[in-house]
């Protein structure tokens, strides 16, 4: 038996190199998984470097920026104390519309109010191909951050928690071929599968050719798949492809989150209805 | 016994250069416009390991850079696996005829193997029926990649040729050592 392990070292070794690969891939088109423990340790070793690598360029470029836009300061303060009086303006307007809206709820006995506990986290990385858009975050379990939470900001929805470590954790974004989220126009109420394309693009699926769906169009999560709450934009209708024959329409949709500026989100903790 | 412990901190050497080179590949390409000029650091990694360890040294350790790859990204499991054991073997069979005299030489067959991988990767992602949108976004960045990865090599390469001098694993200074070795023997030096 040794002897032919021996004598067969070369084709067996050949034989697993191709054979795990495959095991891994075909494991991973039914269900994917977290971290395992040794996983853990090469995060905990790469975590921190990418932390300070993020750190030590933020600086630099917050450094290069403040003396290059030193000289038009000046300008700059006048703008904005003259945009600074038009919000106070406009806030003291909103707030009366706030109250309006509040005394109508009331009176319609409109209850239902999305309380929402969030995490604010700092982006850390991104993914190691260019293929996927993952982005890691500076916060993980230690911060309530569990698998399957809602990444936003005050644009739209981010993304989801992929998978967590005690202090960072690595979200799937709306723009990876991965990610798939249920969507409503908010104008026409057409519903359809907001699906990532990775070229900062994505696609808004299952539409039916019928369907009223227009470039400008604003799509909104619908709060269906019990991820994200319903109301957040996901992004904008770019381009409608709507052929004469076949069942669907092919929508292209911008996101509302522009990923290459991205720098802190929003994680959503928990929504709850009161 | 200093040579020995030196020898055996290769392995964590090489994997703790691949490490960092992924932290640096995944914190420093965030933003607008690095973010479309990301160099894939690893497949270096990948190259010096098929050309410079053997067959089975080299394929666990393309095996264990693949999976940190995987760990930093939202591809499928086993994507980068794949494709990055097509690479370690399409490499270690070119080996037979292959000539590497420099450093330029390992930059033209990472600027080849890069490119290479990528496509590995679309057909990966074509079986498992995620390349309708992947293709013309992984052709976008073929070439621009290829190129970068090929200009962070150099530095690379040096690096591991570094370690692999410091931990004897360079046949260069094996055989110098051993030279040296028989001196000491023979001259009494």
């Amino acid at each position: 038996m040794i002897k032919y392990l021996r004598e067969y070292r070369f084709q067996i070794t050949l034989f697993l190199f191709v054979l795990i690969p495959m095991i891994a891939i075909d494991t991973s088109t039914r269900a994917p998984r977290d971290y395992r423990f040794y996983d853990r340790w090469v995060i905990s070793i790469t975590s921190p470097i990418q932390s300070s690598l993020q750190w030590l360029l933020d600086r630099s470029v917050s450094a290069f920026q403040n003396y290059v836009y030193l000289w038009n300061t000046r300008k700059e303060n006048l703008l904005l104390t003259e945009t600074n009086r038009r919000l106070l303006a406009e806030i003291g307007q909103l707030r009366e519309t706030q109250q309006e809206n509040l005394r109508l709820r009331t009176l319609l006995g409109f209850q239902e109010k999305l309380r929402l506990k969030t995490v604010i986290a700092r982006v850390i990385a991104t993914d190691a191909s260019t293929e996927f858009h993952a982005l890691r975050l500076n916060r993980g379990e230690l911060a309530g951050i569990q698998k399957d939470m809602a990444v936003v900001t005050p644009e739209g929805v981010v993304g989801r928690i992929l998978r967590t470590t005690p202090h960072t954790s690595d979200v799937v974004t709306i723009v990876d071929t991965l990610s798939a989220i249920d969507a409503i126009n908010e104008r026409s109420r057409v519903r359809g599968i907001v699906e990532g394309m990775t070229d900062d693009l994505c696609q808004l699926r299952f539409a039916l050719r019928t369907d009223d769906i227009a470039p400008g169009d604003v799509l909104i999560s619908s709060g269906l798949s019990g991820i994200f709450p319903k109301g957040v934009p996901v992004g904008m209708v770019s381009k409608v492809d709507r052929m004469p024959y076949g069942i669907t329409q092919q929508v292209e949709v911008k996101p509302a989150v522009d990923f290459s500026k991205i720098e802190e989100v929003q994680v959503i903790l928990k929504q709850e209805s009161s | 016994m200093n040579r020995l412990l030196r020898q055996l901190l290769n392995t964590p050497g090489f994997l703790l250069i691949a490490l960092v080179l992924t932290a640096i590949q995944s914190a420093v390409f965030i933003s607008f416009p690095l973010n479309w000029l990301q160099p894939e650091l690893l497949l270096c990694m990948v190259l010096w390991a098929g050309l410079k360890r053997s067959f089975t040294r080299g394929g666990i350790l393309t095996l264990l850079v693949g999976h940190i790859a995987e760990l930093h990204s939202t591809a499928p499991q086993g994507l980068f696996l794949c494709s990055m054991m097509a690479i370690f073997l399409g490499v270690r069979l070119a080996s037979r005829v292959l000539v590497l005299p420099d450093f330029h030489a390992w930059t033209r067959l990472t600027l080849i193997a890069s490119m290479a991988a990528k496509l590995v990767d679309l057909i990966v992602m074509a079986v498992l029926g995620k390349a309708d949108s992947q293709w013309r976004h992984s052709l976008l960045h073929l070439f621009p990649d290829a190129v970068l990865t090929a200009l962070a090599g150099i530095w690379i390469y040096r690096l591991l040729y570094w370690l692999d001098r410091i931990t004897f694993q360079d046949l260069k200074t094996e055989k110098r050592l051993s030279d040296d070795w028989q001196l000491v023997e023979n001259e009494g030096f």
